[in-house]
């Protein structure tokens, strides 16, 4: 599966422009799916050698330390070279007594400006370091985590790691099965909104009304109406209305909600 | 028609230099920002020499400078040998010290600039905040309201009220601001906390903020911005006595 659906939604001068709206529709929604699930089928392969790993160190009965993290790079490479330039990092978060030597780890690589090239995010000098928060505490982590499952963050600003306008998406790994105790940490890419938003934007803009990609909250992506621009919150009927101290606002938007297939993102296309 | 001119002034704002520092001396005042502010703690190993090169984008003689000049301000001791490197010392009433050389090296003027630029910042961050903040993000106001509270020394205090500020322009979901306000957290946030020492320090501060957070929950846009703006006003206006009270004889003797 690819995301590039520029073949199949090549649009016909003769049709009428609500025909068009309709293929952009399916084309986003599609476009999102197909990136979310590619993403986390990514990141499974990552889990998957995070696994092997922790159970080859374990049978082997040796401590495992932050160098052994080095083996996971071909898998961590494979996520951020998705999509040309679409992922800005990856890695493996283990959770804290995971690692003999260190108590708090992130083997995180970011793309860097040369094709191709990885470098290590080295948080621990900037003021954003994980000395400064604690990072178990972050949605990003603390979500998988918690529930067991798979979990995209944002579009939130990642002060921790980036400063920039981002989603994350992270997954628990481990622990086999009745083990009792929770997972051994997460495995995780982060995406731009600026990386994303020229992919869905032209779709977005073929259509006849205003478009908006949000979260399950109500969170802006992309959208083609300044009245609601990226970042900013909208209230639709079929959306779980984020609570605000006191009241539930009343809906801000009307429009048809079409979801991402099960991702957790829908594409709301403006009118009543 | 012939085009409208910039006044002088802002002409010359248009042309300031773009880094009036070295760059040995940005690395300085970086690694001496972080261990002043407790964000790398006492005892702990800075990176190697090459790495930190490589970090801050610079040359490693230029990261050898500015180690030797922490080593003689006695802020990072170099161990050498198997298992060694440059590695922090935080005492506890040396960043006072190097606070109040900073403050002395600001004029009344700049700390006015600064209150006027912080303020706008914060303001407008609390603004947004107060139209864009979910769940998660009130949340994260009130584990730092409660940080802030709980915090049982001056360092803690320093960083959790940073941290409350950062997390308000991260709910603005505004990346520029939450970068402006992590420049002025390392710029100003430090001595701010100069004027508020004391047995109940910061009890004042946490209530404010606990004032800027209500108006954020309830969606008030206008009263978060006027309470944010306060807020940075009033820290920033007992910064700038201070200020003067250095060059200020000591009462009774003048």
């Amino acid at each position: 599966m690819t995301a590039t659906p520029d073949s199949e939604t090549k649009r016909q001068v003769s049709n009428p422009v609500s025909d068009a709206s309709e293929k952009s529709v399916s084309a986003v929604t599609g476009l999102v799916r197909d990136i979310v699930t590619d993403v986390f089928g990514l990141l499974d392969g990552l889990r998957s050698a995070v696994e092997a790993l922790i159970r080859s160190r374990e049978q082997e009965g040796v401590a495992l330390l932050r160098q052994d993290l080095a083996v996971l790079r071909p898998d961590i490479e494979a996520v951020i070279r998705y999509g040309g330039r679409m992922v800005a990092g990856a890695g493996f978060v283990p959770a804290p007594g995971t690692l003999t030597d260190e108590r708090m780890w992130l083997e995180w690589w970011v793309r860097s400006e040369e094709p191709e090239a990885v470098r290590r995010l080295l948080i621990n000098l900037d003021p954003t370091s994980d000395h400064y928060v604690d990072f178990t505490r972050l949605p990003w982590y603390d979500t998988p985590m918690r529930t067991g499952r798979p979990h995209i963050t944002g579009p939130y600003v990642d002060y921790v790691c980036t400063d920039e306008y981002s989603l994350t998406f992270t997954m628990p790994v481990g622990p086999t099965a009745g083990a009792g105790q929770g997972p051994l940490g997460v495995v995780g890419a982060d995406i731009y909104v600026s990386d994303l938003e020229p992919r869905l934007l032209p779709h977005l803009a073929r259509m006849a009304a205003p478009a908006l990609l949000v979260n399950a909250q109500g969170r802006v992506v992309v959208s083609t109406t300044a009245r609601h621009t990226t970042g900013s919150l909208i209230h639709h009927a079929d959306l779980k209305t984020p609570k605000t101290a006191g009241s539930s606002p009343a809906p801000n938007v009307s429009g048809t909600l079409h979801r991402c297939g099960d991702a957790p993102l829908s594409l709301v296309v403006l009118g009543s | 028609m012939r085009q409208r001119l910039l006044s002088g002034g802002a002409r010359v704002a248009l042309f300031a230099p773009l880094e009036s520092l070295g760059r040995a001396e940005l690395v300085l005042r970086r690694l001496t920002d972080v261990i002043a502010l407790g964000l790398l703690v006492d005892g702990e190993q800075l990176p190697a020499e090459s790495e930190l090169a490589t970090q801050f984008g610079v040359s490693p003689v230029t990261v050898r400078e500015a180690l030797t000049i922490l080593r003689q301000q006695k802020l990072v001791t170099t161990r050498r040998g198997r298992g060694g490197g440059s590695f922090v010392c935080a005492v506890q009433d040396m960043p006072g010290a190097i606070l109040r050389r900073r403050l002395e090296a600001l004029t009344l003027g700049q700390i006015r600039d600064m209150a006027d630029h912080y303020a706008a910042i914060a303001g407008s961050a609390a603004r947004l905040a107060a139209q864009r903040a979910a769940e998660e993000n009130l949340q994260g106001l009130q584990e730092a309201i409660k940080e802030l509270a709980e915090a049982p020394d001056a360092v803690s205090r320093r960083r959790a009220d940073g941290l409350f500020h950062i997390e308000v322009a991260a709910a603005a979901q505004s990346a520029r601001l939450t970068r402006e306000e992590l420049k002025l957290q390392t710029e100003v946030g430090a001595l701010l906390w100069l004027t508020t020492d004391g047995a109940d320090a910061g009890q004042h501060v946490v209530e404010e903020h606990r004032g800027i957070a209500a108006a954020i929950a309830s969606a008030d846009a206008d009263r978060a911005r006027e309470l944010a703006e306060a807020h940075i006003t009033k820290a920033m206006d007992r910064l700038w006595q201070l200020r003067l009270e250095l060059v200020r004889p000591e009462p009774g003797q003048g």
